[in-house]
């Protein structure tokens, strides 16, 4: 949210369908036995979602440098 | 007694206020999980993480106070579409829209001219027209312009060649310039801004209009086929114009009405890095 300065409403909305076109995996906190706070949940590209967003860049922002490269998978490229 | 009263206001309000401060992450995480409930379902856990990590009690209430206006608007908006009025009342207001369109076309080409009962049947003929033509969907509008001029400039050269006695010509002239008109409104609709959107087809209405009273004169000196030829292609241009206003006001209120439809394909749809 505060990287792409966002509210939460907005970033969750989007996560949900990238979620739902399978291009992010949401991965849950692992917590301490002890722990007794709310777990976090984090997002990643799945390699799908890689290549759409890398495909998606280049369409949309031919002359960012580094951006494709950085989205795809290692070698990809 | 007004000083008793202070002492016992300071405490009070010292009191809610604190109170207020110990209530709120509580408050917060209550919203969060309703929040989640209604339009996030399976995230309460991860939101009240978000909660947490915020700093400041009051910083927590308002980012769940934002996750929970956000599912408001998702309930008040799903809940009329779960009514059913996306199937029943969309083909309700398109139904209204077309006789609205309809009848503002038959009022104005009625008082084109004194001919009463054939512009009255001409026009229902084009308001009929008119009820699949909101329907249509322009999915490439040069398209549909293209084919707009196709259709007039065949009847045209029909009616060059075999004369306006013919009664599918007479017929056919309305429908072609009334579609002809509507993809040209519906193009300049959808490049305005949405302020000016009703302004395009009522100015073109009004330079229709008088355009065919300032052409009158010169038109009454041409022959009477010519005369009947000029009259249906305004009074198509016309339709044109009204089934436009229709088709936006339809889209208008449907926007407004009816929560809209994502159905987007995930290998080939892109989203917008707006």
């Amino acid at each position: 949210m505060k990287a792409v300065k966002r509210s939460g409403p907005t970033v969750y909305g989007v996560l949900e369908r990238l979620e739902e076109w399978d291009w992010v995996v949401g991965e849950w906190e692992e917590l301490d036995p002890g722990e007794s706070r709310p777990r976090r949940r984090s997002y990643r590209l799945t390699l799908n979602g890689r290549v759409e967003a890398a495909a998606l860049l280049a369409e949309r922002r031919p002359g960012a440098r580094g951006t494709v490269g950085d989205f795809l998978p290692r070698g990809a490229v | 007694m007004s000083t008793w009263l202070n002492v016992v206001m300071g405490i009070s309000l010292g009191l809610v206020a604190n109170e207020v401060g110990e209530v709120s992450p509580w408050l917060a995480r209550r919203l969060v999980r309703w929040a989640a409930e209604i339009r996030y379902p399976g995230r309460a856990e991860e939101f009240e993480a978000v909660i947490n990590d915020r700093p400041g009690k009051l910083f927590k209430l308002a980012t769940a106070v934002g996750f929970a206006c956000a599912a408001l608007t998702y309930r008040l908006t799903r809940r009329r579409s779960a009514l059913r009025w996306s199937t029943t009342g969309k083909a309700l207001l398109w139904l209204g829209c077309s006789a609205l369109a309809g009848v503002l076309f038959g009022v104005q080409a009625t008082a084109l001219s004194a001919e009463g009962e054939l512009f009255v049947f001409m026009s229902a003929t084009g308001a009929v027209m008119a009820l699949p033509m909101l329907r249509v969907r322009l999915v490439r509008p040069l398209r549909g312009l293209a084919l707009g001029f196709l259709l007039v400039g065949t009847v045209l050269s029909a009616v060059a060649v075999f004369g306006l006695n013919n009664t599918f010509l007479k017929l056919a002239l309305v429908p072609a310039s009334t579609f002809l008109s509507f993809v040209l409104l519906l193009m300049a609709l959808r490049t305005a801004s949405v302020g000016e959107r009703l302004v395009v087809p009522f100015l073109v209405a009004g330079i229709v209009m008088i355009s065919g009273v300032l052409a009158q004169p010169a038109l009454t000196a041409l022959p009477g086929d010519v005369q009947t030829l000029a009259f249906r292609i305004m009074i198509g241009l016309l339709a044109g114009v009204c089934v436009s206003v229709g088709w936006f006001v339809q889209e208008a209120l449907t926007r407004k009405w009816f929560a809209p439809r994502m159905k987007l394909s995930p290998a080939h749809t892109p989203i917008s890095p707006q």
